[in-house]
Parts: structure tokens; C-alpha cells; sequence
């Protein structure tokens, strides 16, 4: 257990290189960089020594090998430089964004999980029952529509009309909850549709294998082999799937903060790019992909002690 | 009875028999022609016919914020600007079906060549493509597209690269694992018997096998852009200058509090329906196309 540990985490220096290798051909090599520092630069210091002055100060001058190690370099340190709008070090504001947003996806991810697990095994016990027509005709709606527009009306509605919650803010400590939930609640309505179809899909697949007619043979009742065969058994896909889902917390996070005003990296992201800080948005990118990388990792490690089945070599 | 049935099937190829099937759908018909509706609706908006164009961008102040329904002259209504909200709403489905259509056909190119090599040949190749798609899996897809357009302009064809770059993994690892499984195929080793070069037996024995993962695969792939182009949108990323369905839904974030709901409504009443009725489509192409379904002419499902 220990060597596929090891061995795990060393697959992660390519990934990480190469991850390294992308992001320094978008933002180093492509040519953006001088259109970069044109556009953040305002119009009466567009000149050739401005330019060349940033061109210097972000190590842009050098040659390509130094600037992708120095990127390299980036990623594993996590210091990203100094921030050119707000004139902060860089890995300061992130430090200072991450709470939030944990503070937001973290749980609205459990409860979306849970919610629409409970909801599929619901759906997939009663087959072809109102539920889950209902359910399916719902999913296929909400995988329709924008998630913009659902977070639009919901604000609208629940929190500006009807006055049910907070329209937006944030505080330090406890009592922030109440300026998440709407947050919550809006990313659950969104999420919840694609997540039952999988998990329903998935667990009807399983509930057609042999050691289901084996257990229905041997008498098991019905509620008790879904609960302990046939759910036990679909754990593997749906974590796999749940797995794929974590990227979609960046879209996520991305607009729920910015409409409830939710001090978090999905924020400060959307401001760096407005606000063209080149710094900021290469950290930004990099901390998420780090983030989901190492879950990935996480998850990977997991399997292997809750399924049996997987191969350690 | 029983022999018509039968003689339904015979002597066509899967390709048409999966047509008849879908034929025999009418959901699946419903949804098929509600998306040709919609591309015709595309195709036009690209010429000024009754003035589309012009009714779509010209400024007129004195007609602000017109309500949906009021007049005949605005059946959606007007924006901030009082440009008529059909038109623009019109006009916006050809950015999102053409960047759909778009990212999908430089999408299946790529997957194409990459799931190909990497799964016919195996060994060092394999491990070489192998590893750029887990490098790209790695990272969220929308980060790579937010860079590449913060950098390199908000441009149609740039944005339609975008999704093509990020969006060519999935295709390709289903179509490494279907090459695996085909190279140890019979009729492929008859076909290298026969003579017939790597890239014959790749492009005219293997890959025609596969049309219905690419088509499907298109689909998927077709939603997800015209979900996308409106987080860009709000980003800010968006195909510039042009009405989008994404870039009115951003427009109409500022209006809501007022009540001027028309933006809002129109693109995602517009981008509800084609949604519902490409995700329907999609299905029951899905199901029509599998192969596994020889001689079922239709699935009920559900």
C-alpha cells in the first residue's frame, strides 16, 4: 500500500511539468504576453520603454527554458510574485481567498452529492413510478438551462423580492452561513439534475448483474439489496464520477461568488482577468489545477483501500 | 404481419436501419426538426432579410426597455439600447450554433488522429498521447479556454479553438479503447493479410465502426459550448461586438432589479428549447445508433 502510494505520487511530477508545460505555452509562448501588458497597461503609458519595463519586470525578457523552469518553480513554492493591481504578494491574496470559497463549495458539495444520491436511489427503487418521471423530466430541465439564469432568478426572487435571504455579503467566522445559504441552495437546484440521471443510470446497471438475482434467489428483500448490495457495489462509478465533477466547482464557484459578493479565488479570478493582472490570473489558474490534481490523487489512493478489485502494480 | 416486419431489415446497412429507427421515434422527430428550425434560423441571421441586421444593432433611445407583448413593431420587446430584442435574439443563435457546430468539427479531427494512433499502435505512442491527455484531463477544461481567450483575443474562431483543444479528450479515450479492442479483430488481420497499409485499415476498416461515437460524441460536445459561451459571456470572453445568447443573458443582469425582464427571457427561452431538444435528440440517437440494438426498431426507455 505504501510503494502504490509512492508510486502515485510520483506519476504526479510529469502531470505536474506538464500541467507547467500548458500554462507556460498560454501565457509565455502563444504571443499573449505582449498584448497582455498592452491592454493592462493604460492608454498614456502605452510606450515602448513602459512595455519593455514590464516585459523586464515579470521575466518575460529572458530565454524560454528559464521562464518555463521559473514557472515550474511557481507551482511547487507557491509564490506567485506580487500582484500588479493591488500591489500584493500574490500567494497573500490567495491565502486570504481560499476560506471563503472552501467555505462555499466544500459543503455545497456534500449536500449535492448526498441530496441526489438519496434522490437516484429513490427513483431507481421505484422504477417507472411518478418520482421518477418526475425527476427525469426535472433533470433534463435543468440540464437546459443556464446556470447564469437560475442564480439570476434566485437572487431575484428569493433573496431581492420575496427577502427570504441575505442578497449578498459576507462576514468572518460562523456567521457567514447565512449569506451561503441561497448560495447552497442555488448550486444544489443546478447540479442536482445531472447528478440523479448518472446515479440512477448507474445504479439500474448494477441492479441487473447476477449477484442481485443471486441475493433475490436467497430471499434478500428488496429494500435491503439495494442498500447493502446493489449501492455498496455502484460506489466505484459514482466516485469516479463525483471525481469529474470537482472542475464543475470552479463554474460554481466562479459565479456564486461573484453575485453574492463572496470574497473567494473564484472572485479574485474574475477580477484579475477584468483588471488584466497577469500575475493573479497565472495563480489563480494554477492553484485550481493543483487543487484538482491532488484530489485526484486523493480519490485514486481510495479506491485502492475500498475496492479490493483494484490492482495495486 | 410477421414477414413485412422482417423485410424491413433486410439489406441495410446499420447506418440506415438506425435512421428507420429514429424515424420510427416521434420525440426524437419533434426535437429534430425544432433543431433544424433553429439552424435555419442561424443561417438567416446572417443576412439583413427584413432587416435583422440592422434591427438588431441600430441605437433608437426613444424606444428604451419596451415591454414583451406590447407592441407589434417589438413582439419581444427592446433593450437598454431599444434594439429589438427578437431580432438580437435571432441573430445571437447564429453565434451560439455556429461556435457549437464549429468547436465540434475541430474538435473531431484531433480526437480523431490522436484516439486513433494512440490506440492502434500502443506501445511508445500510446504512452505519449496517453500522457497529454492526462496532462489536459488535469486541468479544468474552462481554465484553459478563460486563458487561451483572455490571451489571444475574444474572437469567434479563437473561442471555437478553445473548446476544440479542451474538448477532444473524452472523444479520444473512447476511441483509444474501441482501437484496442478492433486491432485484435479478425477482419482486421484479414485486411493486413490482403495487403492493406496502417492507414487503410485505420480510415476505411476500423474508424467507420465508430461513426456513432463521433456523432454522439458531437452532441454532448454541442450542448456543453452553448452552455459555456454564456459563462464567458460573464466573463467577459465572449465573441465581441455581436448579440449572443450568452452576452444578452450578462446584459440582462443590470436590468433585473428594474423589472425589465426581456433579455433574459428571450435568450433563454431560445436557448431552453434548442437545449431540450438537442439533449432529446441526442438520446435517441444514442439509443437508435447503439449496436448493440440490432433489430429493436425503437426503445421505450424510462
Amino acid at each position: 500500500m505504501v510503494n502504490y502510494i509512492i508510486r502515485r505520487l510520483l506519476h504526479l511530477v510529469p502531470i505536474i511539468l506538464g500541467v507547467a508545460l500548458v500554462f507556460f505555452l498560454i501565457f509565455n509562448v502563444i504571443g499573449g504576453q505582449e498584448k497582455y501588458l498592452y491592454n493592462m497597461l493604460p492608454q498614456k503609458s502605452r510606450s515602448a520603454e513602459q512595455i519593455d519595463y514590464y516585459r523586464h519586470k515579470y521575466g518575460l525578457d529572458r530565454p524560454l527554458v528559464v521562464q518555463y523552469l521559473d514557472m515550474v518553480k511557481q507551482m511547487v513554492t507557491f509564490d506567485f510574485g506580487k500582484s500588479e493591481s493591488r500591489k500584493l504578494p500574490v500567494t497573500m491574496l490567495i491565502k486570504r481567498h481560499v476560506p471563503a470559497s472552501a467555505a462555499l463549495t466544500v459543503p455545497a458539495f456534500f449536500f449535492e452529492i448526498s441530496i441526489s444520491l438519496i434522490l437516484a436511489s429513490l427513483a431507481a427503487y421505484w422504477r417507472g413510478s411518478w418520482l421518477d418521471k418526475t425527476l427525469t423530466v426535472l433533470s433534463v430541465i435543468g440540464m437546459s438551462i443556464s446556470m447564469l439564469v437560475l442564480i439570476m432568478l434566485g437572487q431575484q426572487f428569493l433573496a431581492y423580492r420575496m427577502g427570504l435571504f441575505p442578497i449578498s455579503g459576507w462576514t468572518r467566522g460562523i456567521g457567514a452561513v447565512k449569506y451561503l445559504l441561497l448560495p447552497w441552495l442555488l448550486w444544489v437546484t443546478v447540479t442536482v439534475g445531472y447528478d440523479v440521471r448518472f446515479f440512477r443510470t448507474t445504479l439500474l446497471e448494477e441492479s441487473h448483474r447476477d449477484y442481485v438475482r443471486t441475493a433475490r434467489a436467497k430471499g434478500v428483500g428488496n429494500r435491503n439489496i439495494m442498500v447493502n448490495h446493489i449501492l455498496l457495489n455502484a460506489m466505484i462509478p459514482i466516485l469516479t464520477y463525483v471525481v469529474m465533477q470537482i472542475p464543475f466547482l470552479l463554474t460554481g464557484s466562479l459565479l456564486l461568488e461573484r453575485f453574492f459578493s463572496i470574497p473567494g479565488i473564484g472572485d479574485l479570478m474574475v477580477n484579475s482577468i477584468a483588471s488584466y493582472d497577469l500575475p493573479v490570473l497565472k495563480a489563480t489558474v494554477m492553484v485550481y489545477t493543483l487543487f484538482f490534481v491532488s484530489f485526484t490523487l486523493i480519490t485514486d489512493i481510495l479506491y485502492a483501500l475500498v475496492d479490493p478489485r483494484v490492482r495495486l502494480s | 404481419m410477421k414477414n413485412t416486419k422482417r423485410d424491413i431489415f433486410v439489406g441495410k446497412s446499420p447506418f440506415q436501419l438506425s435512421i428507420l429507427r429514429l424515424k420510427r421515434n416521434p420525440r426524437a422527430m419533434a426535437a429534430f426538426i425544432v433543431v433544424v428550425i433553429f439552424a435555419l434560423m442561424a443561417i438567416l441571421g446572417n443576412f439583413n432579410i427584413f432587416g435583422l441586421q440592422d434591427a438588431a444593432s441600430s441605437f433608437n433611445l426613444d424606444d428604451r426597455y419596451i415591454k414583451a407583448f406590447s407592441t407589434w413593431h417589438h413582439p419581444l420587446g427592446t433593450d437598454n439600447f431599444g434594439r429589438d430584442i427578437l431580432a438580437r435574439v435571432v441573430v445571437g443563435t447564429r453565434v451560439s450554433l455556429f461556435l457549437g457546430a464549429a468547436a465540434g468539427l475541430f474538435m473531431i479531427p484531433i480526437a480523431i488522429v490522436m484516439g486513433s494512433l494512440s490506440g492502434y499502435y500502443g506501445k511508445y505512442v500510446d504512452d505519449i498521447i496517453m500522457y497529454v491527455m492526462s496532462v489536459i484531463i488535469a486541468i479544468p477544461g474552462l481554465l484553459i479556454i478563460m486563458s487561451l481567450v483572455q490571451v489571444l483575443g475574444r474572437t469567434f474562431f479563437i473561442i471555437a479553438l478553445a473548446f476544440a483543444l479542451t474538448g477532444w479528450v473524452g472523444l479520444a479515450r473512447v476511441m483509444r479503447g474501441s482501437f484496442m479492442q478492433a486491432r485484435e479483430y479478425e477482419y482486421v488481420l484479414a485486411a493486413r493479410c490482403l495487403g492493406a497499409s496502417d492507414r487503410r485499415i485505420i480510415f476505411k476498416h476500423i474508424l467507420p465502426n465508430m461513426t456513432h461515437f463521433i456523432i454522439v460524441r458531437f452532441i454532448l460536445n454541442y450542448v456543453g459550448v452553448i452552455k459555456s459561451e454564456v459563462l464567458l459571456a460573464f466573463l467577459g470572453l465572449s465573441v465581441i461586438g455581436v448579440p449572443s445568447w450568452g452576452n444578452m443573458i450578462d446584459e440582462s443582469k443590470l436590468e433585473l432589479t428594474a423589472g425589465n425582464w426581456q433579455n433574459m427571457i428571450a435568450a433563454t427561452m431560445f436557448m431552453f428549447i434548442f437545449l431540450v431538444a438537442l439533449n432529446i435528440f441526442g438520446d435517441a440517437l444514442r439509443d437508435a445508433m447503439d449496436p448493440k440494438l440490432k433489430n429493436v426498431t425503437y426503445k421505450v426507455d424510462d
